[in-house]
């Protein structure tokens, strides 16, 4: 347990230039950990060439890359048959069955057919399509068929999954279905999941570290927890009266000011949260809230100057 | 009543698509055949006119208004992309009238002008016959376009209903049943062509003013009808 | 105002009546299709603002904006925007913009033409100059010469939405228009959209996602098969659900004693320790918010975070979709 794990994906200096002269990785370093990962950039920040060149599907231009130990440019073959990509775009047959399609990606991946039907029963078992697995896949609902496309990368026994969007049109309810899988799969499986999607809300509650690549380079990379930090700032909310609420908490000398419906206090110290207490019971406050303010992962993609150095500090 | 944006849109829609490159294929195939019959048959033969009539007037251009036709407005409505067109406050009549002008225009371009074309090879320089099976196709263009805008604006699968149109009505019921001349566009057509140039290898059914009278009447009632169907334009249900 | 749980009661209403007379107004609309019932019995006022239109994947919410841009005809009961109803009547996009799901767009277009193109369709006096301001709006004026076939989805999404607000419409209806985009994309699609319900026009959008709702949205609409399920403000529904206990997740200086303490209250159904803190269960959240300052004082409690656990929209509108 104490062995120093290999990390699941290494880049070194990779270089991605398309013909034509468009870049879309410059000289990136990655190093992804094992648990589940958020893959996070802008529009044509150079995500899907990443993908593509972890898959060993493209060649960069320049740099190592090593996924699960492999490199990815000899091992193509190989790191595919232990990757499990599930891609953004709608790709199922419509008029094959659940458990078909999924046991012959199974006997395409290079399984001997018995394991590819047992794998791809336990799959659709394992994304919660036990009871339609003989239907239609052009009859599922967009939930269920994001969960075809995930039960497809499961197969074969992935040391790693590669996730392209994967709630991509999901609503509420099937959002948090997909979220939990995802959970799951990452804590109880312990198999090592790389999520790219651009919903940080997502990322945030799901993934245990973040990286960011942006303009082909990597923006950030580091733990949920780090990024999501306290604030020396109490957010407080009441039902009413917070216009006396703030006069008074200014009158005890205390920074305040407003944003939203709550207002906000300087935390100094710990008599500061005696204080509020004591201010709302004097003035008979109903109090809804009282949390203190943290770092978004947002925050990284907020109007930036230019030149930031990409190792953004606390 | 035209609106230029709206043509300037379904031009740039028209030829930005590899598809237009389909539009020439029967023309082509016109002057093709009339080469080759040319070079086989010497100039004396009746092939001239069985050639424009009845290949010219009577099948390039339909199946040219048909390409274009279906594709002014049809291909828009089959992608919904039409939506950022109908959610201007610009009138539908506008819209119907601009979709049929360019497809009007186009398949004059890639139909009527390769019968001229073609006649003038038939006969080795510019007689009636090739005049009037042009007058003849350019009357066909401007009605089978409304007619293929109306279908599309109609109906949710245009190019089978268009088909349909011209290979039952056209080739098989109107040469079947006489009264079926009246409603057949192609018909209209031949009654022009033959006006113009009295031969009667050409197998028209109608004079000139039944012919035109109609022609006028169908591009009145298929704009309007094509308005109509428009305004009512409803999002399918997902 | 006194509707609670949706199976009790169809709509709970807790939007104040609009000073301003309502832009768009649904009453009594049902629309079917064929045998099936997309949009049933909905009636609804919309004013200034940002409104999220919100449900379950095929509750009716396409529908509802369908309807709203005169593309589906009611079935029965009436549509309006500013008092006119928009099926067969395409004037109304003198004063509504209409920004489609689908991606479909003129994808052989540059952004600039098809901004352009949209100016001119609203005839415009000077179209040049509002096509600019609108891809300056969207932040697309860099990418305006390449056609759009050759942008992401995003990129897409940005160029309907300045084709849609080409005219600086009273109404603009968006039907997921943060699809696609990524993160800073959207952040300036929110402040662009917020800004513009700031200054006096009716926004109405459905999404998918709540986190996205809940930061942007002034008002939501909540549509559960095709049924309005609840419309407010998302924090006043989820208070008139009074037959739920409020959750909030307590951290004190000593959460045993507090919870002893709560436990006396009869305006607390339950607690429970757990390794975040202390989870409350109040049963009457107006009691038990205003005691609770009180409470820890005078029991000598620090108390260090008080979060309302479950009056996020998240679990507003799982209570209202029945999860």
């Amino acid at each position: 347990m104490s062995v120093i794990e290999q990390p699941i994906i290494e880049a070194k200096s990779l270089t991605m230039r398309y013909p034509g002269g468009v870049t879309a990785l410059s000289d990136l370093e990655l190093s992804v950990q094992p648990g589940i990962t958020g893959l996070v950039g802008a529009n044509g920040a150079g995500k899907s060439t990443l993908i593509k060149i972890l898959l060993g599907l493209i060649t960069p231009s320049s740099g190592q890359v090593r996924v699960l130990g492999l490199d990815a440019q000899e091992q193509g073959p190989e790191i595919r048959a232990r990757v499990g990509y599930m891609p953004e775009h709608d790709c199922l047959p419509a008029d094959v069955s659940a458990t078909e399609f999924v046991t012959h990606l199974g006997r395409m991946s290079g399984l001997p057919p018995t394991a590819a039907k047992e794998q791809a029963a336990e799959a659709l078992r394992h994304v919660g399509l036990h009871e339609e697995r003989y239907r239609q896949i052009g009859t599922f609902s967009t939930g269920m068929k994001q969960r075809v496309k995930l039960a497809q990368a499961l197969v074969g026994n992935p040391g790693l999954l590669l996730l392209d969007e994967p709630t991509n049109g999901l609503d509420p309810s099937g959002r948090d279905a997909m979220l939990a899988l995802i959970r799951r799969i990452g804590s109880e499986f312990g198999i090592a999941v790389v999520v790219a999607s651009h919903l940080l809300s997502e990322i945030e509650r799901i993934c245990d570290h973040l990286v960011a690549i942006d303009g082909g380079k990597l923006l950030r990379a580091a733990s949920l927890d780090s990024m999501t930090q306290a604030l020396p700032w109490l957010a407080i909310e009441v039902d009413e009266g917070s216009e006396p609420l703030r006069a008074r908490l200014e009158g005890a000398g205390l920074t305040v000011s407003l944003q939203g419906r709550a207002l906000l206090v300087r935390l100094d110290g710990d008599p500061v949260f005696d204080t509020v207490r004591d201010t709302i019971a004097d003035l008979d406050l109903p109090l809804t809230r009282l949390e203190h303010r943290r770092h978004h992962v947002e925050e990284l993609f907020e109007r930036r100057e230019l030149d930031e150095p990409t190792e953004a500090k606390l | 009543m035209y609106n230029t944006t709206v043509a300037w849109i379904t031009f740039r829609a028209l030829f930005g698509r590899r598809r237009a490159l389909l539009f020439a294929l029967p023309a082509l195939i016109l002057i093709v055949l009339t080469l080759g019959l040319k070079s086989a048959s010497g100039t004396v033969a009746d092939w001239p006119a069985i050639v424009l009539g009845q290949v010219g007037a009577g099948a390039v251009v339909p199946l040219t208004a048909l390409l274009i036709g279906t594709s002014v407005l049809g291909s828009e409505i089959d992608d919904n992309s039409v939506l950022h067109l109908l959610a201007t406050p610009v009138p539908r009549r506008a819209v119907v009238m601009a979709k049929t002008s360019v497809a009007t225009a186009v398949t004059f371009l890639f139909a009527a002008v390769p019968v001229l074309i073609a006649g003038v090879i038939a006969q080795g320089g510019l007689h009636s016959l090739a005049v009037g099976c042009f007058l003849g196709s350019a009357l066909g263009a401007v009605v089978y376009s409304c007619l293929f805008v109306m279908i599309s604006a109609a109906v949710r699968h245009p190019v089978i209903y268009a088909l349909a149109y011209v290979a039952l009505w056209e080739e098989l019921i109107s040469n079947l049943v006489s009264g079926a001349k009246y409603l057949s566009i192609e018909q209209w057509s031949l009654g022009v062509a033959h006006a113009v140039s009295k031969n009667t290898n050409l197998n028209a059914h109608l004079t000139i003013t039944p012919s035109l009278v109609l022609a006028v009447i169908a591009v009145v009632v298929l704009l309007t009808y094509a308005t109509r169907r428009l305004s009512a334009f409803t999002v399918r249900a997902d | 105002m006194t509707a609670v749980e949706p199976s009790a009661v169809p709509a709970a209403r807790t939007a104040p009546e609009p000073a301003t007379p309502a832009v768009v107004s649904f009453d009594h609309v049902t629309h079917w299709y064929g045998n099936v019932v997309a949009v049933n019995d909905i009636s609804l006022e919309l004013g200034p603002g940002v409104t999220g239109l919100l449900g379950p994947n095929g509750a009716g919410k396409s529908t509802i904006l369908h309807l709203l841009s005169g593309f589906l005809s009611p079935s029965r009961g009436s549509v309006t925007i500013g008092g006119v109803a928009p099926w067969r009547h395409p004037a109304i996009f003198d004063t509504v913009g209409l920004v489609p799901e689908r991606d479909s767009v003129y994808a052989f277009l540059t952004a600039r033409e098809f901004v352009l193109a949209s100016a001119k369709l609203h005839k415009l006096p000077d179209p040049k100059a509002a096509a600019e301001r609108a891809l300056q709006l969207v932040e697309m004026i860099d990418a305006a010469d390449r056609p759009i076939q050759t942008y992401s989805k995003g990129m897409r999404q940005r160029a309907k939405v300045a084709a849609a607000l080409v005219h600086d419409p009273k109404v603009l209806l968006l039907d997921e228009p943060f699809n696609g985009m990524d993160p800073r994309q959207r952040m300036h699609m929110m402040d662009l959209l917020r800004d513009l319900g700031q200054r006096g026009r009716t926004i109405l959008f459905s999404s998918h996602i709540l986190e996205e709702v809940e930061r942007l949205a002034d008002t939501v609409q909540v549509v559960v098969a095709g049924r309005l399920a609840a419309s407010g403000d998302y924090r006043t529904i989820r208070r008139l659900m009074t037959t739920r206990p409020h959750v909030f997740l307590l951290r004190s200086t000593d959460d045993r004693e507090l919870a002893r303490v709560l436990m006396a209250s009869p305006a607390v159904q339950g607690v429970a320790l757990t390794k975040d803190g202390l989870e409350v269960r109040a049963s009457d959240h107006g009691t038990f918010t205003r005691k609770l300052a009180r409470s820890c004082r005078d029991a000598g409690i620090g108390l260090r975070e008080v979060i309302p656990s479950d009056e996020s929209l998240e679990s507003v509108f799982a209570y209202l979709v029945g999860a």
